[in-house]
């Protein structure tokens, strides 16, 4: 009696037990593909994108004739051809390079921007203030003629930066100036090609042309001069090492960074004028 | 809220040809686009290829290589035209409970770009399909 009792609880359990399985067996399925979706849906970078700052948000600006000259600033910092388009020479916008408005860590940041100067440049070997070094800005990257000194362009646009460095919280790191730190390496542009064809040709174009207001010109007439910095190997290494390509930064290694760097300065860019070595 | 269902015949007709027409109405005005219709259409589709066509599928059918691995499964674009204001939001903001993350390295004519060219997938629009596929015109 005692077996034939047992006997019949396990059998009455077995359905139970065997229910209790599937549902654990769908529980594992359902985990695995919650974390399989959570590792695809976050960036496979191996470099965490810093989160320590937003990017400016235009409702913020106060209104009066600072406010005014804070967006007309924050306009032609992300639309440079459109709001400043009698002084620029190409199609490319100060957020190609200082990347969210000026706002991401390694990707030229400017909060702070305004108490950094006076600063020695290199360039120049002589201290240079802000308003000089926008016109370095404007006469290489912008491929442009500099801006009128105290011109409403000037004026917006170092209003825009006073503003976002107001915008500094104690709570809040400001975002990581200039570019991230890398190697210094010989950039080969044979394999540069094939990298820019893998990871960058899909934006920026077989013909590295991009589409103008959009997606940024990295030679060509569209793009920066030969001045500018983006035109620098090491320099374009350290931007494309953290920032790009925008699918998936950082899993270029630094050899591929400096690579591809060397391909697209190997590419044909607009000279740059002397004349305004002055800045 | 109104007890919708005792209003007069007319007015539910009206305010259900309102309802089915407000995806269409949210055309973008000169001043806020960022580029001639053409240059946001190939900047889209190129936005479209690098960061969105693994799940959405390479013409928006929602049959990316990666969509079979998601619950809920990518939405296919054939049948919906987000508007820019929620194209922006969700691009921005991702999709709590799927696999829709946030986007946050995408630049505001990116955004404007990649939504020009989603809308172009919308099956019911034929005339912009057939430039979403590259078909002659």
């Amino acid at each position: 009696m005692k077996l034939n009792l047992v006997h019949r609880l396990l059998l009455m359990l077995t359905p139970l037990t065997v229910l209790a399985t599937q549902g654990a067996r769908q529980n594992v399925r359902v985990a695995a593909a919650r974390t399989q979706k959570q590792a695809s849906a976050e960036p496979a970078s191996s470099l965490p994108i810093p989160r320590t700052w937003t990017p400016p948000d235009a409702k913020k600006i106060p209104s009066g004739p600072y406010g005014e000259a804070i967006l007309l600033g924050m306009q032609i910092f992300t639309q440079t051809p459109k709001y400043a388009s009698a002084y620029v020479g190409d199609q490319l916008s100060c957020s190609n390079c200082h990347l969210q408005g000026g706002t991401m860590s390694y990707g030229i940041a400017l909060v702070g921007a305004p108490k950094w100067f006076p600063m020695f440049s290199e360039r120049a070997k002589h201290d240079i203030s802000l308003e000089d070094r926008i016109q370095e800005c404007i006469t290489r990257s912008e491929n442009g003629s500099p801006l009128p000194h105290a011109g409403p362009e000037m004026n917006a646009l170092l209003s825009y930066l006073d503003w976002l460095s107001e915008q500094a919280e104690p709570r809040i790191e400001a975002p990581i100036r200039g570019l991230a730190s890398v190697p210094a390496l010989n950039g080969d542009p044979v394999r540069g090609e094939a990298v820019y064809k893998q990871n960058c040709s899909t934006c920026h174009g077989e013909d590295g042309a991009g589409v103008a207001g959009i997606l940024p010109a990295l030679w060509g007439p569209a793009a920066y001069n030969e001045g500018a910095g983006m035109n620098q190997v090491g320099k374009m290494a350290a931007f494309v090492l953290r920032n790009m390509p925008q699918n998936n930064p950082g899993s270029l290694t630094p050899q591929q960074a400096y690579d591809v760097a060397a391909f697209v300065a190997s590419k044909p860019h607009s000279a740059y004028n002397h004349a305004y070595d002055i800045y | 809220m109104p007890a919708w269902h005792v209003s007069p015949e007319e007015d539910l007709r009206a305010v259900s040809a309102y309802a089915a027409q407000l995806g269409r109405t949210d055309q973008l005005p000169e001043t806020e686009r960022f580029a001639p219709p053409d240059a946001l259409q190939e900047a889209g589709r190129r936005v479209y290829a690098m960061h969105c066509a693994r799940c959405h599928g390479e013409r928006g059918a929602g049959d990316g290589k990666d969509a079979s691995r998601y619950l809920p499964s990518p939405p296919s674009f054939k049948g919906m035209r987000p508007s820019y204001a929620a194209a922006k939001r969700i691009i921005e903001g991702g999709v709590p409970g799927t696999a829709m993350a946030s986007w946050p390295l995408l630049t505001q004519p990116e955004i404007q770009a990649v939504t020009h060219y989603i809308r172009s997938l919308y099956a019911a629009d034929r005339q912009d399909s057939s430039k979403a596929t590259g078909a002659p015109q």
